[in-house]
């Protein structure tokens, strides 16, 4: 099955890489993309001393987490966001074709090149971080990669059962998995700064908030192999979950003929 | 200016066709307005109630309102549009129709706009009128020099969004030309957050673009703000910068027509 991804993905890469031009515009707007977001905490916190007890570099790290989630999923897992066209121009068909998991050719499909410049912004912020909280240590060097895995099976999953209600909601236009999306997005600040409504929708629903503010909590030394197993398990569960609905919504899912 | 109202109609007839996602898609933007109104209202229980960068508490709730109000009034799915055009080769028809390509991108940008526009303005009055008490009212005064403050940002903005779809007869990728367009002037124009609240030089650095113009000063007129530049200035820069995008799109639009090759008859 890794075989077939990794034929799947050279032959997309090889189409992105044919139009170079596309590939620095990507780039380009990736990072001023990210950028951007961190702009927008720097000037906040040129007005506010800290939000709820965490300081800048603190926020900066969050931020890092989700970036470098983000830079993951779209270079290995772009192909969830194509869902709901697939499935209006029909395409979805041939997938359902094959003898490979659709799961496996949809989480194939496509490459984003774009990650390629986000993952470089989320290094930098992760570790200019640490540096500033003084927490360079073996510890958040070793914990990198599971946060940042975790990170991209949470966004990958919760993108997935946005795109998986394209199978009931027959609205050509409709950019579901974007809100789903936008509403994670502001798992950049702490979550503990929201009220309980949407403390419950960032950690549960639509759990962003484990993606960079359960491991700030870790880092920070707050209960940590709990929340780390917490983390873990919670990834694992939530992953399922999304795969059971994407499979159920194949049930229900009707050919736009062949 | 007959076949200007003809393409908004036309555009306006096919941005309603599918009124289910026309109102779904209603939802992100309120959605993320929740998201904004609950964010800051944190800051400032946090902050004890105390201005933030010189906004009270309810002059940012009324700038949340009216920035959610001018910002969608767009969608991002011009350089969608075009780029399929061009993919499939139907742009060819918008090439040979006796009306100039900009006015053609004009009026289905207007189309699109105006029913977003009717939505977005009883939102926003619905809004103003039901937490009335716990915002800034709009300053009665400047409402003739904000509407026409707005009506020239929102030109403005779509005279940008044509010049830069022309990019896509360069480019496969109108993806990427979408993201840095919208996140460039959702930053500098002050979606995100208020331009009056950047550090100086930031600030500075803001008004040297046309972004401010397009979303910034407008509201600022609305609540009856200062504008960092004289107001005639404002107008003259509006102005500019429109004059500006029209010289470019034309001067675009010409080399790319000298070497536009369709495939196929």
């Amino acid at each position: 099955m890794i075989r077939i991804y990794l034929k799947f993905k050279a032959q997309y890469l090889k189409t992105e890489m044919e139009y170079t031009l596309n590939f620095w515009i990507l780039m380009i707007a990736g990072v001023i993309m990210r950028g951007c977001m961190l702009a927008v905490a720097f000037v906040l916190f040129r007005n506010v001393p800290d939000i709820a007890g965490w300081s800048e570099a603190e926020v900066y790290f969050i931020i890092s987490l989700l970036f470098l989630s983000q830079g993951v999923c779209e270079l290995l897992f772009d192909g969830v966001w194509t869902l709901p066209s697939l499935v209006f121009n029909g395409e979805f068909d041939t997938m359902l074709s094959r003898p490979v998991s659709p799961l496996w050719q949809l989480l194939a499909h496509g490459i984003g090149l774009h990650g390629l410049g986000v993952l470089p912004v989320g290094l930098l912020c992760y570790f200019l971080s640490l540096h500033t909280l003084g927490r360079i240590r073996p510890a958040a060097f070793l914990l990198l990669i599971p946060f940042v895995l975790c990170g991209a099976a949470i966004r990958v999953s919760a993108v997935l059962m946005a795109a998986s209600t394209v199978f009931w909601v027959r609205a050509d236009g409709f950019n579901f998995p974007f809100l789903v999306h936008s509403i994670g997005e502001y798992a950049k600040y702490p979550v503990r700064l929201y009220p309980g409504v949407m403390q419950f929708i960032l950690l549960v629903v639509i759990p962003y908030g484990f993606i960079g503010f359960v491991p700030a909590l870790i880092l920070r030394g707050e209960h940590m192999i709990s929340l780390f197993c917490l983390q873990l398990v919670f990834t694992c569960l939530y992953f399922l979950a999304a795969r059971a609905f994407f499979y159920h919504g194949i049930k229900k899912y009707e050919s736009m003929g062949m | 200016m007959k076949r200007f109202f003809k393409l908004v109609s036309l555009s306006m007839q096919g941005a309603l066709f599918y009124r289910a996602a026309f109102l779904l898609n209603l939802c992100t933007p309120l959605i993320l307005l929740a998201g904004q109104f609950m964010l800051w209202s944190a800051l400032y229980s946090l902050g004890g109630d105390a201005p933030i960068g010189g906004y009270p508490r309810e002059r940012m709730y009324s700038y949340l309102l009216l920035a959610f109000f001018i910002n969608n009034l767009l969608t991002w799915s011009s350089e969608n549009d075009l780029s399929r055009e061009i993919r499939k080769g139907t742009v060819a028809a918008r090439c040979i129709r006796p009306v100039p390509f900009l006015t053609q991108s004009l009026g289905v940008m207007t189309g699109k706009m105006l029913p977003q526009a009717l939505l977005n303005l009883l939102i926003t009055a619905a809004l103003f009128c039901l937490l009335g008490k716990r915002l800034q009212l709009p300053a009665p005064a400047f409402l003739p020099l904000a509407a026409g403050s707005l009506i020239l940002g929102v030109l403005l903005r779509m005279m940008m969004v044509s010049l830069l779809s022309l990019l896509c007869f360069f480019t496969t990728n109108h993806i990427g030309l979408t993201w840095l367009r919208t996140t460039l002037t959702e930053f500098f124009s002050g979606a995100l957050i208020p331009v009056a609240l950047f550090p100086g030089w930031l600030r500075t650095l803001s008004y040297c673009t046309p972004f401010p113009l397009m979303l910034q000063t407008p509201v600022s007129l609305f609540l009856g703000e200062g504008t960092p530049l004289p107001l005639p200035l404002c107008f003259l820069l509006q102005l500019f910068w429109i004059l500006l995008f029209w010289l470019l799109h034309e001067w675009l639009y010409g080399r790319i027509r000298r070497n536009l090759s369709f495939a196929g008859g």
